[in-house]
């Protein structure tokens, strides 16, 4: 899993499936700002562990005031978010576009 | 409802035909095949009637009848724009919206307001949730569908596979960040798919998980499922209208199995007469395996009963078109109003009925409903109304006709009966015996002769036909209330109610709907004339004596009547006779069974029957015997002399 | 019920062989063609109807249709009084179902279509009027009854 350095900056891997899980998890618990950027340009695919996770994510952003981005997007990851029923607007925060 | 001097009840009125006229319409619009194909004339058709219905009910503020027409108008508009297509999903939902239309019409015209059934709106608007409700899935993956390698993701992309669905996840049990175990599932999803999908299906989406995953699968609640509650209510009246695929079936096929069936139940009884010391412990396994083959057996009969069964509503619906003409003809307001018309009877039932139903229907209108300027007189509306309701009652089905007319005109009923020399100038009779004159052959109180009535057809003619049903007729009147007539049948013409006598030796049946009563014969009461004929004392009234053993040149008949029974019978006509026999056995159900076919006609006798050991019994013809009442009886040596 | 035996409809009835089910009837061979045979039943009394035609003897339960029972022999006018029968020969034709009381079944037999001559000239008319033609062969001479002229009559009104 590579992960940006930047502070505020998360590549999310390719396969974010059961494996991904716990990576990403710590990855998200390392991130304390309240403004996360995650890149999923290059998720093919995203499975239901990782999306909990980053829902889970998106809440806490939100509740410390700030909130997640996404962008780039890669279309299996839209396509991911539209067979689970999450509109992008449950993990990005309009404030954080 | 209705202010006799108020110009608007008159247009009122004429609304309420023409939303006759219009139903109509609809009706035929929907009925005809074409409409199905979403054909423009026949959608046009249906379009214009709900729309003329919405257009009057609104100039009339019916509120609750012109916003029903005008959401039902929505359906057909779309169907004229090519929106939607005419399928069977929505043919069954515009059936009912086009019942409750025409509630809601006689709900308008009575002053009352309808339950309100906007779920058939509903229904009729979503097209993508056809035939039953949609499916409604809960589905909460656990960490064992985790860890065993499945994804919710693969499983819901299945799912969309099979329809368009709608998913909402849930994520109330999601923790903080901080407190996930990522193995762990939180996320739960409802999804709503349509209705079409087989259950099957959608659990194949499942297969592998349903026991790592807390699963619901269920037919969605609201307006898709009340929806679904109405066909099957439907259905349940009437079998035809139900969905579901249906053949067509020929009739003779039917019959055949109705005779296999009656076959059976003889067959049952039989073996019963055969086992029945076997049968005769109430605990033995004999008897526990017999009464269930009863029970099996009668369900079956019960079935294929209900597949000739039909419900009358074309029946009565018929009958509208004859009252709204035999009004035209009378100068007469009316209006017909029907009751249970979803009630099921044998067809052969209701291709009999049509002709008596007619008769009445016209006599109703004639001699029952006033003119209308006599009805505003009186301070009844001056629309008549007319009733007719069918319910079945204890194995027979009753049809009610009843109109709020000017009810019997008991004095001009006994005036005619004396002038025809029916009756004497000083005979007293009862208001039911009055009444029952009108049955009397030839009579008829019509003081203009019309198209309609002056035909020397009366009521004799509908009691004729329905006693050939094996029906009777009843009749009811108030003066100035209305007549209301009672007709009760049998649900089919295969079985018939008998009474089993015995004669000659041999037991006969004897149709029950012909038998006045039965009277003990005391030689006393007998009066032998001249000729030979013997007449007998009933009540004060003379009625020729028939011994039926004799007439029908039965070996064993009996010299004497001393002793034996009396059944006073009646034909069709209302001509009666005493049928002498030795004994009388029960009442029972019996199968009809044709001699004619294979036999050729056969004097005194109207069909068979087979009797519980199997043999052969004779079911009489009340008419026939009456007309042999009477006339002296030709020895068998003799007729044996004609025969040879 | 009694027993039945059936005999199949479907037994062959080529041109060139015809087959007939030979019967007793007063200690006399007749034969019907096999084609109008339906089944044979042994005897169960009929119930009888009313100022029928005396060589009528009722009616029986034949599965659940009302079959007339014919005797035969009256009809024929073999014998003078009603013969006491043993066996029901159900037959069928025009749709319509009559059984021939008989006193024996005897055998079926096949026959050369040449061996079938015409009906001759009979003293009695009422086996004329039932017959449709005689089988002489192996030196026998065997009546056989057309069962259509043996049916109850359809459209007669009786007193």
């Amino acid at each position: 899993m590579a992960h940006s350095n930047d502070s505020d900056r998360l590549t999310l891997a390719q396969r974010l499936d059961l494996t991904a899980a716990a990576s990403l998890h710590r990855a998200l618990l390392t991130h304390t700002s309240p403004q996360i950027h995650l890149d999923a340009g290059a998720v093919s695919h995203l499975g239901a562990l990782c999306l909990q996770l980053l829902l889970a994510a998106a809440d806490d952003c939100r509740r410390r005031g700030g909130g997640l981005t996404l962008s780039p997007r890669s279309a299996a990851f839209d396509a991911a978010l539209g067979t689970f029923g999450v509109p992008l607007s449950r993990l990005q925060t309009e404030a954080a576009a | 409802m209705t202010q006799t001097d108020d110009p608007l009840a008159a247009i009122r009125t004429s609304f309420f035909q023409e939303c006759e006229e219009l139903l109509e319409q609809l009706a035929d619009a929907l009925a005809d095949p074409a409409f199905a194909a979403t054909a423009p004339d026949q959608v046009n058709a249906a379009f214009r009637a709900v729309h003329s219905v919405k257009g009057g009910a609104a100039s009339f503020e019916l509120d609750q009848l012109s916003a029903f027409a005008h959401r039902f108008e929505n359906t057909f508009d779309d169907l004229r724009a090519g929106r939607r297509r005419v399928d069977p999903a929505l043919m069954r939902r515009i059936l009912p919206a086009a019942d409750h239309l025409s509630f809601l019409i006689e709900a308008a015209r009575a002053g009352r307001t309808c339950v309100d059934r906007s779920d058939l709106l509903q229904a009729l608007d979503q097209s993508e949730n056809p035939a039953s409700g949609d499916w409604f899935i809960r589905f909460r993956p656990t960490a064992a569908l985790y860890a065993t390698g499945n994804e919710p993701l693969h499983i819901l992309n299945a799912l969309l596979e099979l329809g368009d669905a709608r998913i909402d996840l849930s994520t109330e049990t999601l923790p903080h960040l901080s407190d996930i175990n990522p193995e762990e599932g939180y996320l739960s999803w409802q999804l709503r798919l349509p209705g079409t999908i087989a259950e099957q299906a959608l659990r194949d989406c499942f297969d592998f998980v349903e026991d790592v995953c807390d699963l619901q699968i269920t037919r969605a609640v609201g307006p898709a499922l009340s929806q679904a509650k109405a066909t099957a209510d439907a259905r349940r009246s009437a079998p035809a209208a139900g969905d579901g695929p249906t053949v067509r079936i020929d009739l003779d096929r039917i019959d055949r199995l109705m005779n296999l069936v009656g076959e059976l139940v003889i067959g049952q009884s039989m073996l019963e007469q055969t086992i029945a010391p076997a049968l005769a412990n109430s605990h033995s396994p004999a008897r526990t395996a017999f009464d269930t083959l009863t029970s099996l057996t009668s369900d079956l009969q019960d079935s294929v009963m209900a597949i000739r069964a039909q419900p009358v509503k074309p029946l009565f619906q018929r009958m509208s078109r004859i009252l709204r003409d035999a009004a035209a003809v009378a100068g007469k307001e009316a209006t017909i109003r029907f009751l249970g018309e979803m009630t099921e009877v044998d067809r052969s039932i209701i291709e009999g009925l049509t002709e008596p139903l007619t008769h009445m229907i016209r006599n109703a209108v004639d001699h029952g409903l006033e003119k209308p300027a006599d009805r505003r007189a009186l301070g009844k509306p001056t629309c008549g109304t007319v009733t007719l309701s069918a319910a079945h009652r204890v194995g027979r089905v009753l049809i009610e006709l009843f109109d709020d007319g000017a009810g019997i005109d008991r004095a001009r009923v006994r005036a005619v009966a004396v002038d025809r020399g029916l009756i004497d100038h000083d005979q007293r009779l009862t208001d039911a015996e009055t009444d029952a004159l009108l049955f009397h052959p030839g009579f008829s109180t019509a003081q203009a002769v019309t198209s309609l009535s002056g035909r020397g057809v009366g009521l004799d003619v509908v009691r004729a036909a329905l006693s050939r049903l094996g029906g009777r007729i009843t009749i009811e009147s108030q003066p100035g209330q209305g007549t209301r007539f009672q007709l009760s049948l049998p649900l089919t013409l295969a079985v018939t109610d008998g009474m089993a006598l015995r004669s000659g030796g041999q037991i006969l049946l004897l149709p029950l709907a012909s038998i006045r009563e039965t009277v003990r014969v005391r030689g006393a009461d007998i009066r032998r004339l001249d000729d030979g004929t013997e007449l007998m004392q009933i009540r004060g009234q003379l009625v020729s004596l028939c011994d039926v053993a004799a007439v029908l040149g039965l070996p064993e008949s009996t010299p004497h009547h001393d002793h034996s029974v009396a059944v006073l019978v009646a034909d069709e006509d209302g001509r009666q006779a005493a049928l002498i026999v030795d004994e009388i056995i029960d009442q029972r159900q019996v199968v009809i069974k044709g001699l004619r076919t294979n036999c050729g006609p056969v004097a005194g006798i109207a069909a068979a029957t087979i009797l519980g050991d199997g043999r052969v019994a004779l079911i009489l013809d009340p008419g026939d015997m009456v007309r042999r009442a009477g006339s002296p009886a030709v020895p068998p040596s003799e007729t044996e002399r004609l025969a040879g | 019920m009694t027993a039945a035996s059936p005999i199949s409809p479907k037994s062959p009835t080529r041109e060139a062989a015809p087959e007939v089910l030979t019967f007793c009837l007063a200690g006399r061979d007749f034969c019907l063609p096999i084609t109008s045979v339906r089944e044979i039943r042994s005897w169960s009394d009929p119930t009888p109807l009313p100022l029928s035609d005396p060589s009528l003897l009722g009616v029986i339960n034949l599965r659940g249709t009302i079959l007339p029972i014919i005797d035969l022999a009256h009809k024929l006018r073999l014998s003078a009084a009603r013969s006491r029968c043993d066996v029901i020969i159900v037959v069928a034709c025009a749709g319509r179902l009559a059984g021939f009381a008989v006193d024996r079944v005897a055998d079926i037999l096949t026959f050369a279509p040449d061996a079938l001559s015409p009906p001759p000239a009979l003293a009695n008319t009422a086996i004329a009027a039932g017959l449709s033609g005689m089988i002489l062969a192996e030196g026998r001479c065997l009546p056989v009854l057309d069962a259509t002229r043996l049916m109850p009559q359809q459209n007669r009104d009786r007193p």
